[in-house]
């Protein structure tokens, strides 16, 4: 009965309908209650409200909440005589909240109707406050006897439907229409009261009682904050021990993400997301409090709605020399962010502690959109169209000289060609015509934003629309979202289809069920090429000479009978419109998630809950590379069809109990299965000889590699909690994992975690005018580890492709398998502490951890000659240690303006502690050029960029080779920067102005380094402007060398070479064998110098930059159509947005590209080389519900 | 109902936990645990001179350049030039010791003492001493008999043998395994240098053991006659039907293909390709040699299609003759006058100064190219080194040997597909105007094998260290890095980094000059 009220609330024409046909009284009580009730309903749909006034006349606030509701008042006028000022502070509160709390301990009560309020005088109460004796009985008897009693809710008025429990005996009832109820209890048991939105209540019976008055109150005004801890129990905030962020999807569905996980960057303290040069469909690094894993992954687990998801990387560059290939993406880019409820970000090992290994960086947990029981159907509709443009763009290069080598414009189209890549020609100058590669004359100028235009402006088009429905036991939502992105890259694409279905549905009072399921469908049209690749598009024109239009070869890339031209870039740098025009890759992905989950409250105190959910993904692949094309000159196409699926299953028991008053006791016992499995087959055809049709059969040769994984996990758990007078919690959790990865006679391992939080405000009852609330918390815990499939045993591999008929092969690895491998371990300790400051005006979290990861599974190298390239080993050890601090305020909050600003802080020290014996580092990952690596080495930070460094002479001068004048290089590589940032930080503010809003988001990354590949190579080719130094001076010296008619010799001879001078000394032995220097004043050719740097043998050091940033990462500006209006229009909520990505980057350090660049997202960062131009984004959301 | 969740959940829970046994998940379905030996015998066989990594960089970057047979190109500057490049001179060593060390040396010990791959057992040992010496030869002293061990013993950093040593352990090998070759026991499968003939196996253990015998005549004169003695005795080549080669086949290699011929793939693949040194067609033409027709041509150069090349020879060398590249040039460095020639199809066309640069035959690098192992030119050449040095005579005089060698490198070249059946009378007279010279016997001697052994850069380089002939003068331009020619190659850093100890070892055994491309292995003392 009262339920189906709650969900009649909306429609007001029928409730009022049926609230005029009961009594007076009973009207309010129904009112009252489905305000209660659907306090959070009212908290998604109603208009906030937010007053901050001191010793005010009642009347003014009441006048205030109209202007800001919107709702009418109606009330006698002596109502408010004799009422006192009254001070009240309320924040985005809904109408209900705010009329409560405003009238709170006021003889005046309100009903809303119509959309008008009500107030009136409370009639006089009778009742006392009570919740003990009423009656007594004389003698003691311990016998069991009826009890009768009535619960009532703090407005005195009978409360029904109230759920009773005698948590001793185990006899339960419910209260009546009229609040009665009637239990059997002896003295001493303790009885329970129970009534959705109200708060809980517990009495234990005295020794002569018979009778027994409740009072409830209505829990929806003071609800505490919640969120969705592991294994997705939802608990107050109040009683976590550990760091938790979250993230509202409201935050994330305007100004959008084509992979929602990075919309949290710069949002969540501590949380580092990289997104690859690889664009919209690429893949996310996603770290949180450091690397814990020296070569294994450290990205953190997903799970949502409490069961883990597949987050495979589908593939990417890999981190060799050479490392070349595709970004193909990301699992968690599948979820759409219309879906997303809210996200907690999981960040220690305590809070992970119960996920266990899969979990020890961390844990992602989303939680999905439910239909809600509102019987009326919801629509929802979300739309953002936006243009993207390039964020970077290549504006450190020279624009004084052009094509050529030694001061020389190029004189025929074969030096054109060959000097393609030269910016050391003469100085430019628009009126002379030189060759260019096709035999035409063109302008010798330079051409503004060269490489620029070749990209396009890319579009991006998403559509949102989910459907609610549900009634009093059931609840449905779908949703269907469309995503099409129009990169800036030219033929480059995504299109992306998700559906998702939830529902609720209560059988019984007992038992419910909640199923979901998803299917996305997406396709990738042409991702670019990365790192080494020869058809990296942002590789190729990196070094183009100045004058050379990029689009010339627009039209110039093929022959009449379709075969490539060579442009000059040779086999390891195609002509990208080749590349976009003739080539092409296409991904197909499908995938499909359902889960259903089953819980049985058997008694208040007993609840178990079943899960299981499977995870499939179908990627299918597919690149072509027609007949012509250098590297694959017969033609070839490449194909992957991949399957990936995951399925999770667990049970969850929990019992909890009100063991005194005081001391609420619960125990959760589980445990769960994990079953991963992925196949495939990766196919190269090459050798094509139907050229008409692209398929496998058009090739002759064919080679089939299958490919295999599989990963199990058996897991229990068990998680203890108590609370104490809700200030005080303790959790102990225990978890025990057995792995198919480890040796069988090692692969289970047990660990535990210990978690505590106090809130002091409340224990010692503290005065809360400035401090409103605080709290400690503190807690220790380990997770295990475990390693990837197959290390264990030395395999074979056929070669894919016979020799005259006959199969060969051999070891298929380079990595030794270690067959004593032992769980590896993350120890942490974390203590931290939340304040409210101010009436929670103010709020500041600051969390310290400290945590050691060791026994870590290593991938660690072995010289070449043991005939591996590196072993599996248990050994070494990575500690993390830093703070994050979270700072939110509401500086400003009066009728028409709100500020929120809220700002994020956060310190972590990775370093490796030690690795294995004997090993002086292990490479993360290899730089294409110069032997630069990044690596893990002890005692340093992890990620250090090992280099060739500068050689100095005692007093810090560079020391020049006396030939060249390049400087010499170190003896040995050095640590010479890092890939890892010291700190980032955040800042974010919203803004609310009557009906507009402004909202932004900086980002802050310090103290990382970045070998930038393009700018070494830009430089080596001429094309930097660091490279003009002495140019004019040694033209002018050759031109009066010539004009003297000496050779080089005799013009050196004469002292008379002008030039580039560079700075440093030249070391001399005198014969004594003492060394001394001399600074050098000697001149060389730029051209000369500059095209030798790149060589192996030269100095790094120049071309690493430090990676800190300060960037906008987003801007919005809405308005929300007026209530009034959208009324009209039959909406409930209609709100317009200009948004915007990545508008600008308010501060960088390296030139010429984005500092968040690189080419994977394996764990050696630090590396760019050709990447593309990150995208900024500017666009419109719209979005309205019905 | 107590009774009823109690039991819910004690089955909910024994199903998950039921055990920490796994069965075969944890084995991988899609690869072979134990692999046929001779499978590996195979791949080991066929990497030798397919895999492009390794035969772009040790013969088209550094040594074919070195010796001056090829250069002008990009990637011929290393070793044309002597510019230094640590990485080129580490893949040799990282590409095979990983890879053909691996499974040499695994295919060696999971074939011992086994009856029924005894033969195979032996081919494999003889293999592996082929593969090492490769090594050796180019780095010194290196990891040998603790080298790709790490499975089977545990071995991860293995110390560095003495080249001395291993050369000795070389003799015993050879001798051994050629000792263990028994026609009436296993056929060897997947040998793609001899199919399985068995007597064909020994000739080549002889054969190898007389090169590497001959490698020692500066170091260890004495070991050196006594061991070509005793290899001749057991056995060597005796025509060009005993030349041990491989036919690959005719697919352009990439990276990871194997099949084809490597050196090809790395010819090829370049936008320019690599050009003759002067200083090699100079032999040519003072000795009048016939095969200089068939070696050297001028083409007009289609890119990416190598073999559509249009050949021009006859039309160039009618005007300027055999022109290459200078030692120290690259070939746009000298631009010569472009040249008014008559295609055969009658087009008037005009010659570029590139296309004036001539160029190695189409036959030597085809993708379908064979790679010779060792030749019987070479065991004949050798022999009549062997005759000079110590005035003996084993199955003829030096001259005999010497005529016997230039005719064998003459005809081998039938065994190129699309190779040069060259006219005996041509050989003939050739042999006759080109006798061997009193006082500068072993200078002819080795210059024929120079030019047997094109298309072999590290032998050729081996032979030119052992024997100082033919006599090169440095080319040295403004990039040299280096004012000697280069004589062996550095460790890798990742050696160095990852095996410091052992290397140290070896390092200081290299006497003061160190790890340098310029310092000199033990036998080219």
């Amino acid at each position: 009965m009262k339920i189906i009220l709650i969900g009649l609330s909306y429609n007001k024409g029928r409730l009022r309908t049926l609230v005029k046909s009961m009594k007076p009284k009973m009207k309010l009580t129904i009112l009252l209650l489905a305000m209660g009730v659907t306090h959070v309903h009212a908290h998604i749909y109603a208009q906030k409200i937010s007053i901050v006034k001191k010793n005010s006349h009642l009347k003014e606030i009441i006048e205030e909440i109209r202007k800001q509701s919107g709702y009418d008042f109606l009330y006698s006028n002596d109502l408010l005589k004799g009422i006192k000022p009254i001070s009240v502070n309320i924040s985005n509160a809904s109408i209900e909240e705010a009329l409560s709390k405003s009238l709170k301990g006021l003889p005046i009560s309100f009903k809303i109707e119509d959309g008008a309020v009500l107030l009136k005088r409370k009639t006089a109460s009778s009742t006392p406050d009570v919740k003990g004796h009423v009656a007594s009985k004389k003698e003691t008897d311990l016998e069991q006897q009826q009890i009768h009693g009535r619960v009532l809710d703090d407005q005195n008025t009978p409360l029904e439907s109230v759920s009773i429990s005698n948590l001793t005996n185990k006899k339960g009832t419910s209260t009546d229409k009229l609040g009665n109820f009637t239990i059997e209890a002896k003295a001493g048991d303790v009885i329970q009261f129970t009534r959705i939105g109200y708060t809980q209540h517990t009495v234990t019976i005295a020794p002569d009682q018979q009778q027994l008055q409740i009072k409830l109150n209505v829990k929806s005004i003071q609800i505490e904050e919640t969120v969705v801890t592991a294994l997705g129990i939802r608990r107050e905030e109040r009683a976590l021990g550990y760091a938790v962020s979250k993230v509202n999807g409201e935050e994330l569905i305007k100004a959008r993400e084509t992979n929602v996980i990075n919309s949290l960057a710069g949002k969540v303290p501590g949380l580092i997301i990289n997104s690859t040069a690889g664009g919209p469909a690429g893949s996310s690094r996603v770290i949180i409090r450091g690397n814990t894993t020296v070569t294994g992954n450290n990205q953190p687990l997903y799970v949502v709605d409490g069961v883990p998801m597949d987050n495979s990387n589908y593939g990417g560059t890999g981190s060799g020399q050479y490392a070349e290939g595709f970004d193909m993406g990301d699992a968690i880019s599948a979820i759409n962010p219309d879906d997303i409820d809210q996200i907690s970000v999981l960040k220690g090992p305590s809070a992970s502690a119960l996920y266990g290994t899969r979990a020890a960086n961390g844990v992602i947990l989303i939680t999905t959109k439910k239909g809600s029981t509102n019987k009326a159907l919801g629509i929802d509709f979300n739309s953002t169209s936006s243009f993207e443009t390039q964020l970077t763009k290549y504006d450190g290069y020279q624009r004084l000289y052009g094509q050529g080598t030694k001061q020389n414009a190029p004189n025929s189209p074969l030096q054109a060609r060959t000097t393609l890549f030269q910016s050391f020609g003469a100085r430019l100058d628009p009126d002379l015509m030189i060759d260019s590669y096709d035999g035409i004359k063109r302008p010798y100028q330079y051409i503004d934003d060269n490489i620029g235009g070749f990209f396009r402006t890319g579009s991006t088009f998403s559509n949102n629309l989910a459907f609610t429905a549900g009634n009093e036991t059931s609840s449905l939502r779908f949703s269907a979202a469309d995503l099409r992105v129009n990169d800036i890259i030219p033929a480059s694409g995504l299109r992306r289809n998700t559906f998702s279905l939830n529902g609720t549905s209560k059988f019984g009072s007992k038992l419910t069920l909640e199923a979901r399921s998803m299917y996305l469908n997406e396709n990738v049209k042409n991702r670019p090429a990365l790192g080494d690749s020869p058809s990296n598009m942002g590789n190729a024109f990196i070094g183009l000479a100045s004058n050379v239009s990029q689009s010339l070869f627009a039209d110039t890339y093929k022959n009449p009978d379709g075969s490539y031209i060579e442009w000059g870039g040779g086999q390891y740098r195609l002509n990208p419109y080749w590349v976009i025009n003739e080539m092409y890759n296409n991904t197909d992905k499908n995938r499909l998630m359902g889960a259903a989950q089953l819980n049985y409250t058997a008694t208040p105190w007993f609840n178990l809950q079943g899960r299981a959910s499977t995870d499939v993904t179908f990627l299918n692949f597919e690149k072509f590379s027609p007949p012509t094309t250098p590297g694959f000159v017969t033609g070839g196409l490449e194909q992957t069809d991949r399957k990936y699926v995951t399925t999770e299953a667990d049970v969850l028991a929990t019992l909890q109990k009100q063991v005194t008053p005081s001391l609420h006791v619960s125990l959760r016992l589980g445990g769960s299965i994990s079953r991963v499995t992925n196949s495939g087959n990766v196919m190269q055809f090459t050798n094509m000889t139907v050229r008409d049709v692209i398929t496998p059969t058009s090739f002759t040769d064919k080679n089939i590699v299958p490919v295999s994984y599989a990963r199990h996990l058996n897991s229990q758990y068990g998680l203890l909690s108590l609370a104490y007078k809700s200030y005080l919690y303790l959790d102990a959790s225990v978890r025990r994992d057995a792995s198919s990865t480890l040796p069988q006679n090692n692969n289970s391992y047990v660990y535990p975690s210990l978690v505590s939080s106090f809130v002091f405000t409340d224990a010692f009852k503290l005065d809360k005018q400035v401090l409103s609330f605080g709290k400690l918390r503190a807690s220790v815990a380990e997770v295990g580890g475990d390693t990837e499939a197959y290390l264990l045993d030395l395999y074979y591999a056929i070669n894919p492709l016979p020799f005259k008929g006959q199969a060969y092969g051999g070891a298929s690895t380079d990595v030794l398998p270690a067959k004593g491998l032992r769980p590896t371990r993350t120890r942490s300790f974390e203590v931290g502490t939340e304040l409210k400051f101010f009436k929670d005006r103010i709020g500041l979290d600051f969390t310290y951890y400290n945590q050691k990861s060791r026994d870590q599974i290593n991938r660690v190298p072995i010289p070449n000659s043991s005939g591996f390239q590196n072993r599996m080993i248990n050994a070494g050890m990575v500690s993390n240690k830093g703070f994050e601090i979270l700072l939110t305020s509401r500086p400003i909050v009066n009728e028409n303006f709100k500020w929120d600003l809220s700002l994020n802080f956060a310190r972590n020290r990775n370093m490796v502690e030690s690795l294995s014996d004997g090993v002086p580092f292990l490479t993360l990952s290899d730089a294409r050029w110069m032997s630069v690596a990044v690596v893990a080495k002890p005692k340093a930070d992890y990620g250090s960029i090992l280099a060739f460094d500068y050689q100095k002479d005692p007093n810090g001068n560079i020391i020049l080779d006396p030939v060249t004048l390049l400087p010499l290089q170190s003896e040995e590589r050095q640590v010479v920067g890092k890939g890892i940032y010291d700190w980032t930080g955040g800042v974010s503010s919203t803004m609310n102005y009557k009906n507009f809003n402004l909202s932004f988001i900086v980002d802050i990354k310090s103290g990382a380094d970045m070998f930038s590949m393009s700018n070494l190579f830009a430089a080596s080719r001429g094309s930097l402007e660091s490279t003009l130094e002495g140019r004019s001076e040694w033209i002018s010296s050759e031109e009066e060398r010539q004009a003297a008619h000496m050779t080089i010799e005799q013009w050196t001879e004469a002292g008379n070479v002008r030039g580039l001078v560079p700075k440093g000394v030249i070391r001399n032995i005198d014969e004594s064998g003492k060394e001394t220097f001399t600074q050098n004043g000697r001149a060389v050719d730029p051209s000369i110098y500059w095209g030798q740097i790149i060589q192996d043998g030269g100095v790094a050091s120049p071309y690493i930059y430090d990676a800190s940033y300060v960037k906008m990462r987003e801007i919005m500006i809405g308005y929300s159509i007026p209530s009034s209006l959208t009324k009209k229009w039959g909406l409930q909520q209609m709100q317009v947005s200009v948004v915007s990505r990545n508008p600008f980057i308010i501060y960088k350090n390296v030139p010429n590209i984005d500092p968040d660049s690189n080419y994977n997202n394996g764990n050696g960062q630090g590396l760019e080389y050709g990447s593309l131009p990150t995208r900024r984004s500017w666009g419109l959301n719209l979005s309205f519900k019905f | 109902m107590k009774r009823t969740t109690l039991s819910i959940i004690l089955i909910g829970i024994s199903i998950i936990t039921s055990c920490n046994k796994f069965d075969n998940i944890n084995i991988d379905p899609t690869r072979s645990s134990n692999l046929d030996p001779a499978l590996q015998l195979t791949n080991v066989q066929l990497r030798y001179s397919g895999d492009l990594e390794i035969n772009e960089k040790i013969h088209l970057c550094i040594t074919m350049p070195l010796v001056q047979q090829v250069g002008g190109i990009w990637s011929n500057r290393w070793g044309q030039m002597y510019i230094y490049n640590r990485l080129y001179l580490s893949s040799l060593w990282d590409n095979s010791y990983n890879k053909d060390v691996t499974d040499i040396v695994s295919a060696v010990e999971r074939s011992s003492n086994n009856p029924l791959m005894s033969n195979l057992n032996a081919v494999c040992r003889i293999m592996k001493v082929y593969e090492f010496a490769r090594m050796t030869d180019l780095y010194g002293d290196i990891p040998y008999t603790e080298a790709g061990l790490a499975y089977s013993k545990g071995i991860t950093h293995p110390k560095f043998d003495r080249q001395e040593d291993i050369y000795n352990h070389f003799f015993e090998e050879l001798t051994a395994a050629a000792a263990q070759l028994d026609p009436s026991k296993d056929v060897v499968r997947g040998d793609q240098f001899y199919n399985g003939n068995i007597a064909a196996w020994k000739k080549f253990a002889n054969s190898l053991r007389l090169r590497y015998a001959m490698r020692l005549v500066k170091v260890n004169p004495e070991k050196a006659k006594t061991e070509a003695k005793s290899a001749y005795d057991a056995g060597v080549f005796t025509s060009n039907a005993d030349i041990c080669l491989i036919h690959h086949e005719d697919v352009q290699n990439s990276y990871s293909d194997s099949r084809g011929n490597g050196l090809s793939a790395a010819f090829v693949q370049s936008e320019v390709l690599p050009r003759v040194n002067n200083t090699f067609i100079e032999q040519f033409r003072l000795t009048n040699d016939p095969r200089m027709s068939h070696f050297f041509r001028y083409y007009i150069d289609i890119i990416n299609r190598p073999f559509d090349r249009i050949d021009i020879t006859d039309q160039v060398r009618e005007k300027i003759g055999y022109n290459g590249v200078k030692p120290t040039d690259y070939v746009w460095d000298e631009q010569l006058a472009p040249l008014d020639i008559t295609l055969p199809n009658g087009t008037a066309i005009k010659a570029t100064s590139n296309d004036q640069k001539v160029q190695l035959a189409n036959f030597l690098i085809r993708n379908n190219a064979p790679f010779f192992h060792m030749t019987f030119a070479e065991v004949e050449l050798l022999l009549a080194e062997a005759s000079i040095r110590w005035n003996v005579n084993w199955g003829g005089t030096a001259a005999e040997h010497y005529a016997n060698g230039i005719r064998a490198a003459c005809e081998q070249l039938s065994l190129y597909p699309t190779g040069p059946k060259i006219e005996t009378a041509l050989i003939n007279n050739f042999i006759q105007s080109n006798r061997l010279v009193p006082g500068s016997e072993i200078e002819l001697i080795n210059k024929q094998l120079w030019i047997a052994l094109l298309m072999n850069g590290t032998e050729a380089f081996a032979n030119w260290r052992r024997t100082g002939f033919p006599v090169l003068t440095p080319s040295l331009t403004g990039e040299s890095t280096t004012k000697v020619i280069p004589r062996r190659l550095e460790y890798p850093i990742n050696e160095s980094e990852q095996n410091r100890a052992n290397v140290e070892v070896a390092i200081k055994a290299l006497g003061p000059n160190g790890d340098t491309w310029t310092n000199r292995v033990w036998w080219d003392k």
